[in-house]
């Protein structure tokens, strides 16, 4: 790639996505350089680059949202480029402003694209004005005379939401709109009552939705594409778990549609770089939600699909390359699925867990990115997210069972992961067929619950700590051997 | 006599032993000769594939595809304890995270029951309870201090003598 | 080493008779030492559970080592004595394990009569101190007594082998630097105190244990002092005060986990090494030991039969087959151990007492322990015997018994009479162990035979009266004596006058002598040298 504008990348991220686009860089034969902060002087983003320098903060999390500090420290070793990762400073438009002042490459999109999508309110105007589907809504203060009306246009299932409200109070769904005005009538005292506002907010319900996204990659001479969607509707409290590709709730008509829709969406923001349309998804409509700005936790499951390397897509444009290739040119070939682990414990209501490394070995033949490495230690100080597992079969029961497969294998001891849920989730028979909606984990409870052990595998984890303790193994070896022959004899 | 061995929440009493052919596991009434070689862990003769880390007291399995955490205590520990010993003068992290609040200072009396210390972890506040009536005798952590699982939060004096 | 071949026929009737007939006294054996250790009237075992005592068997099973054997001594010491009231004297001996090293215990009974000493208590645990001075055992002792018991003060008191030994034998314990520990769990009280305060260790039970030479209603008596029995003698006095005790528990079960970590720190001596290999099962069953031994201990039978139900591999080389056929000598192997054995297979005559007295010299000489079979009438009585010198060839025997420095471990296996018990190491001959199967007696002569020479005296009298007697009036007098002289000289009554170390189900003798060789080993053994042989 020697038209690249730049010898060297910066990455201004830690953890797993540090390692995973490190790898693309120097595989692109640039030099890497990472930022670290103390806590993570051991980690493998740091052993993986050929320079780290070190930033400081009043914490860890604060030194890597510390985006004149991390300029300047690129600035100092002369990286050409800066990739932001996803999260800290990957959407913040100031930053980018910051880097592309400093005479820094961004990778990214420009600082425009970043600003408008990041104003919600701003994004979904901008969408719905140019024809893109948005969840139909009203609200009361437009025009309070007709807001009835409006709302009844917006058609059922609907929400009715006090406009100063939060937290779920005071909202009312109306399946049946012979009632819609009473429910106003109620909703309004509610809101009164809770909020001492009685104004109110009215969209579109989307019952048991389905959450999915569409890649996207633009370049700076106005081409974009769209790289397929990815289903990411297995959340906790809006934590994403499982992705996967293609998503198996779309007829193909509507996944033709929805990539089309997230195209379109792109192209009229001017997008570049890569990118991510996030959608609504229920009962055959989709509604935009979001458009993400940055590469995302979950891009592999694209990677696997579509063969392309998102990192290397994303310096190629951001060295000003055209794209280089049309939408036929895309396309998507078997099923992938990524699985986060967490270090987090699914039977203490999700809590966060921390430990040592003591052991971290990955299955074979599938692609783990890891943010962390044997001898390490998972601490409290960052996001609970140590590794993605990705998989890619033929179809979807097949990458399903690899995923099994995959997660059973990887070994990670010293700290509790999320990896037996994980298994569980891929075992439930609603996933299993394909509906699922971002409501599933909370309406199955018992996911989370770790099966009661059987006798037998009480006796073999027993058996195996018994044999590993010196405690317990010297006690056993100091009987004398005559002693230990005859056993628990009595006369 | 047993050694003590919990798993998640559940102790169990461990021994084990030799005969002429190696170790054996006693578990309760029922014994089982166990071996352990390498990855392969025998229980009665059927063999499992297995991974184990020891780090201090604690012994990590992966065993059938999960990772298991199990936890050794001493008998003299686990005996002192269970005669309502030191373990209730002392008040642990039940998660990593960090403090929000400080109800109780040092020389406080409280009930059990009593808040003693406020903690925040992944967006989740909890109290954290006396474990019976008494006197604080320390607080270690303050406001906006974090701290790991298993930290000591609280130091009840101790009403032995 | 050639195995013996048996020439047993396990399905004939005589052996099944035998079989159920030994099964039959083995299982009378397994009732009566499982009443002796746990039957018990409720009012006793509910005045431990308010104390919150733990019953003394799960006391030893919280001491031992799960998976390893306890060899109990003495199990039915007292059985028939103070009308059965004081099962196993109150007292509880025997040889286990715990944190890997053998030890002997001596533990006192709470659930019979509060733990107080009676006179075969006394002997029980001096007993058990005795063992443990002549094999070199470490000892602990689970201190739980009322103290004597006074009505019999007479009888356990003042005497050279009463209650004051066992302190004696403490002291000589520590000065050959074998180790002792003390877990308290009750009172120590008057001469008990002196059992924690002699020890190298000592472990008390905050609440229930207590050390004082005076309890408190002694103490208010003599002085008018008023104290409770926690400031007088409890665990946090004596651990961080007087210094008497060392180590305060927060219950029993605390108590034994720190009395196990103590024991763990002990040093293992190296044992003595003698002849030793890998051991082997016996090649015949020991099962068929019922089989063998008559319903009748007067049947005669082959003693080499029960050797190959007891050595490894049923193998056993033997000494001089052709001479002194009445005394079988030989070589065999018991858990690996190479012993020399010594089995009557009949009365002993002038060769084969000449045979047993060689054969122990070589034992001695090859440091090979010495395992007596004792099934023995006595020695062969008349003139001509008498003229060949039966009795300078008996006291050889005895002289070569008393004077081998190997140990010795004595099994009476059918019976043991007369002077052949001596000749056959009996108890008073200080074999490291003696044990008896449930068959056994052992007396100055046979019962019958005692019963005749009894009543023929009195019979005699009568008649120098010039009485002459009915063939029922003959009777009126022998039967008594016959059923008294059974009495007295059944295992059962040599047991509870501790004249052994316990009776065994023959079964178990195998596994019994292993523990024992492996305790006895922890000793050094003496050169060889003896007193005066006359020749």
């Amino acid at each position: 790639m020697s038209e690249l504008p730049f010898r060297s990348v910066l990455v201004a991220n830690r953890g797993e996505i540090a390692v995973r686009i490190l790898r693309t860089v120097k595989a692109l034969g640039l030099q890497g350089l990472v930022v670290y902060h103390a806590a993570d002087r051991d980690s493998p983003a740091v052993r993986a680059a050929d320079i780290a320098i070190e930033i400081t903060g009043p914490t860890p999390v604060a030194a890597y949202l510390d985006g004149a500090q991390i300029v300047a420290k690129a600035r100092a070793a002369g990286a050409g480029a800066i990739h932001p990762g996803y999260g800290f400073l990957s959407e913040n438009a100031g930053f980018a402003r910051a880097v592309a002042e400093a005479g820094i490459v961004f990778v990214g999109p420009t600082p425009e694209a970043i600003e408008l999508m990041g104003d919600k309110v701003r994004a979904r105007n901008f969408v719905a004005e140019r024809g893109f589907p948005v969840a139909p809504s009203a609200i009361e203060d437009d025009d309070p005379a007709s807001f009835n009306e409006r709302a009844r246009a917006v058609g059922a299932p609907l929400l009715i939401k006090p406009s100063a409200g939060g937290g779920g109070k005071g909202m009312r769904i109306v399946r049946d709109l012979a009632i819609l005005d009473d429910e106003i009538v109620r909703a309004r005292s509610e809101g009164q009552r809770y909020f001492g506002d009685g104004r109110l907010y009215v969209e579109r319900y989307v019952e048991r939705p389905r959450h999915i996204e569409v890649q996207v990659l633009g370049d700076a001479h106005g081409n974009v594409v769209h790289l397929f969607e990815r289903e990411c509707s297995i959340q906790r409290r809006f934590q994403k778990i499982i992705e996967e590709s293609p998503s198996p709730g779309l007829t193909p008509d509507e996944r033709t549609r929805i990539c089309e829709v997230a195209a379109g969406i792109a192209r009229a923001a001017g997008y570049r770089n890569a990118g991510t349309v996030e959608f609504i998804y229920g009962a055959g409509e989709f509604y935009f939600l979001e458009m993400n700005t940055r590469l995302q936790v979950e891009h592999p499951v694209t990677e696997e699909v579509t063969g392309l390397d998102l990192v290397a897509e994303q310096l190629r444009v951001a060295g000003g390359a055209p794209l280089g290739y049309g939408q036929e040119a895309v396309t998507s070939s078997g099923h992938a699925i990524e699985l986060r682990l967490y270090a987090e414990d699914s039977t203490r209501d999700f809590a966060p867990t921390t430990g040592p490394v003591l052991i971290y070995r990955t299955p074979a033949g599938v692609r783990v990115d890891s943010g962390i490495v044997e001898g390490g230690r998972v601490t409290a100080a960052f996001d609970p997210m140590l590794a993605k597992v990705i998989v890619h079969g033929a179809d979807r029961v097949e990458a399903i069972a690899k995923a099994d497969k995959a997660l059973a294998d990887l070994v990670l001891l010293g700290c509790r992961t999320n990896a037996a849920f994980l298994r569980r989730l891929l075992a439930d028979p609603d996933f299993a067929s394909g509906d699922m909606h971002t409501g599933l984990i909370a309406e199955k409870p018992a996911l989370a619950e770790d099966p009661p052990l059987d006798e037998d595998q009480m006796t073999r984890l027993l058996a195996a700590a018994a044999l590993s303790l010196r405690t317990m193994r010297d006690a056993a070896d100091a009987v004398p051997r005559l002693h230990a022959a005859m056993g628990g004899w009595r006369n | 006599m047993q050694h003590m061995i919990a798993i998640e929440d559940a102790l169990h009493r461990v021994w084990l032993s030799r005969d002429a052919q190696g170790y054996v596991l006693h578990l309760g009434a029922q014994q089982w000769p166990v071996a352990l070689d390498g990855t392969a862990l025998r229980v009665a003769g059927a063999a499992s594939p297995v991974t184990i880390a020891v780090d201090g007291d604690r012994v990590y399995v992966h065993i059938d595809g999960a990772a298991h955490e199990l936890v050794y205590q001493s008998p003299i520990a686990f005996h002192a304890a269970e005669a309502g010993g030191p373990a209730e003068d002392m008040v642990r992290a039940p998660m990593p995270g960090s403090v929000i609040a400080t109800p109780v200072t040092a020389g406080d009396s409280v009930a059990a029951g009593d808040t003693l210390i406020v903690i925040e972890s992944m967006k989740l506040e909890t109290a954290v309870k006396a474990p019976r009536d008494g006197v604080v005798e320390t607080v270690n952590f303050a406001v906006g201090q974090s701290f790991e699982r298993d930290a000591l939060l609280v130091t009840l004096a101790s009403q032995e003598g | 080493m050639a195995r013996i071949t048996s020439q047993i026929d396990t399905g004939s009737d005589s052996f099944l008779a035998n079989a159920a007939h030994n099964r039959g006294l083995a299982e009378e054996l397994r009732r009566r030492q499982q009443d002796a250790r746990f039957k018990r009237p409720q009012r006793d075992l509910d005045r431990l559970a308010r104390q919150d005592k733990m019953f003394l068997r799960d006391r030893l099973e919280a001491l031992l080592d799960p998976g390893t054997p306890f060899l109990e001594l003495s199990t039915l010491a007292a059985n028939m004595a103070y009308d059965g009231d004081v099962p196993g004297a109150g007292q509880m001996s025997g040889i286990g394990i715990v944190s890997g090293r053998e030890v002997i215990i001596h533990a006192d009974d709470a659930s019979v009569k509060g733990g107080a000493w009676y006179p075969l208590s006394v002997k029980k645990i001096i007993r058990t101190l005795d063992i443990a001075i002549e094999n070199r055992l470490p000892v602990i002792h689970l201190c739980d007594s009322a103290g004597g018991f006074l009505p019999l003060q007479r009888d356990l008191f003042a005497d050279r082998y009463y209650a004051g030994r066992i302190f004696r034998n403490q002291s000589i314990l520590s000065k050959m630097g074998v180790p002792q520990l003390s877990v308290v769990l009750g009172h120590c009280t008057a001469g008990g105190a002196y059992i924690p305060a002699l020890s190298d260790y000592s472990v008390i039970v905050r609440g229930t244990g207590a050390i004082f030479l005076g309890g408190p209603p002694l103490v208010k008596a003599a002085t008018g002092e008023e104290v409770t029995v926690e400031e007088l003698g409890g665990a946090d006095m004596h651990t961080s005060v007087s210094g008497t005790a060392d180590y305060p528990a927060a219950s029993e079960a605390h108590a034994f986990a720190i009395a196990r970590e103590i024991v763990g720190q002990w040093t293992v001596a190296d044992k003595t090494g003698i002849d030793w290999i890998e051991p082997e099962e016996p090649y015949y069953d020991p099962q068929e030991l019922y089989g063998i031994l008559p319903r009748d201990s007067r049947t005669v039978f082959d003693m080499r039969e029960l050797i190959a139900r007891i050595a490894d591999g049923s193998r056993f080389h033997e000494y001089q087959p052709a001479y002194g056929t009445t005394l079988i000598c030989g070589y065999a192997r018991i858990w690996g151990y190479k012993v020399g054995i010594l089995a009557n297979n009949g009365v002993l005559f002038n060769d084969s007492s000449l045979k047993g007295a060689h054969f122990i010299q070589l034992c001695d000489k090859n440091r090979t322990p010495l395992l007596f079979l004792q099934n023995i009438t006595g020695f062969m009585v008349g003139k001509e015997y008498e003229r060949r010198g039966i009795s300078k060839d008996g006291a050889k025997l005895i002289m070569a018994v008393s004077g081998a420095s190997v140990p010795k471990f004595t099994i009476n296996c059918n019976g043991a009479f007369g002077a052949g018990v001596y000749g056959m190491s009996g108890r008073a001959f200080d074999p490291r162990f003696m044990f008896t199967w449930p068959g056994a007696g052992t007396s100055v002569m046979g019962a019958e035979q005692a019963a005749n020479v009894l009543s023929d005296i009195k019979i005699r009298q009568l008649a120098r009266e010039g009485r002459s007697l009915s063939e029922e009036e003959i009777a009126a007098i022998r039967e008594p004596v016959l059923e008294d002289y059974k009495r007295e000289q059944s295992a059962y009554y040599a047991t509870s006058e501790l004249w052994d170390d316990g009776i065994l189900d023959p079964v178990d003798t195998r596994n019994a002598l292993g523990i024992c060789i492996s305790a006895a080993l922890n000793a050094p053994i003496e050169q060889p040298h003896y007193g005066v042989f006359r020749l």
